[in-house]
């Protein structure tokens, strides 16, 4: 009998959180705006530039979901940054942009990364990249399973299981 | 038509050859690249190869020409190791002098060659001239133990 009143309860228990569930998700999908390609055109803490564009947006409060993202940042010496995603995260207040899946960042001096999943801090200016990276210039290849971009491409860090090809001359 | 795909196909091994000896690779745990001045370290477990050596160090620092950014030379420090066609060099640090094919080892070094031992302190290599010439300081001398089995 009381295993018997132990099972309706854990049966009630999990209607609960399932209907529960379902309706945080309705609330939450009622509650955020579709925008059409949405473009964010504004300046981090140091006055640079950074552009965010975007095929469709989702807006949640304070964060924009993003599909199909192009985004660059400009750098202190005037480079351009480039950022392709197939989605991202865009925390309004943060500045922190979270990319996921089929990720390329390029600047103009002809450098390109590629990784699965990124963190770009827009004020810092710090880019955390994650899963399969890999990078190439004209003289070097380089594949790891992380890399932290710190002032603008100066300062490159790559950890776990590095390899590179390095062209001699 | 054979003849063509003949020529074809020995055309490709030889671009092959050529692009992989103008090629060096280099695996760690860890990469630092800095510009302004271009800087790579390599660190933990760096292993690197080409055409003519093997590589073994903690670390390994890539130090390139001010002109062209060409590789000038690699740095290793601490426990390496370098194997190079019939020799074995064991030091403290080593430099690989890429463009000048030098190599120039310090510290501990023992350097295996056919079977025979050599120690002392300082080494040079040049890979040209298969030439290798060993220095000690004034208190410890050069020892060598040669392999007379045949």
């Amino acid at each position: 009998m009381i295993s018997s009143n132990k099972k309706i309860l854990i049966d009630f228990l999990i209607l609960f959180l399932f209907f529960f569930g379902l309706k945080s998700n309705a609330e939450e999908i009622q509650n955020s705006i579709e925008i059409k390609n949405p473009i964010f055109t504004t300046k981090s803490i140091d006055g640079s530039p950074y552009e965010i564009k975007a095929e469709k947006g989702l807006q949640r409060e304070n964060y924009l979901d993003l599909f199909v993202i192009e985004a660059k940042l400009k750098s202190n010496e005037d480079i351009w940054i480039y950022l392709n995603a197939d989605k991202g995260t865009f925390n309004q207040l943060s500045g922190e942009i979270l990319l996921e899946s089929n990720i390329e960042i390029y600047t103009e001096a002809g450098e390109k990364i590629f990784a699965e999943l990124a963190n770009v801090n827009t004020n810092n200016k710090i880019i955390t990249l994650k899963t399969n990276v890999k990078y190439q210039d004209t003289n070097i290849f380089i594949s790891a399973d992380e890399s932290i971009i710190n002032n603008e491409f100066s300062n490159i860090k790559y950890y776990g299981n590095v390899k590179s090809k390095i062209i001699k001359k | 038509m054979n003849k063509f795909l003949l020529l074809l196909f020995i055309s490709i091994i030889s671009f092959l050859k050529i692009s992989q000896a103008n090629e060096i690779f280099i695996e760690s745990k860890e990469l630092i690249i800095t510009n302004n001045p271009l800087t790579t370290t390599f660190i933990g477990d760096v292993h690197a190869f080409d055409e003519e050596i093997k590589l073994w160090s903690d670390k390994i620092l890539i130090i390139y020409t001010e002109t062209d950014n060409q590789i000038d030379a690699i740095k290793s420090y601490g426990n390496t190791k370098l194997i190079r066609e019939n020799q074995e060099i064991l030091s403290d640090s080593m430099t690989y002098f890429v463009i000048d094919k030098k190599i120039y080892a310090v510290g501990n070094i023992t350097l295996t060659q056919d079977g025979n031992v050599m120690k002392g302190n300082e080494l040079t290599v040049d890979l040209v001239k298969s030439t290798s010439i060993m220095k000690s300081d004034n208190i410890n001398k050069v020892s060598v133990k040669i392999n007379n089995n045949e």
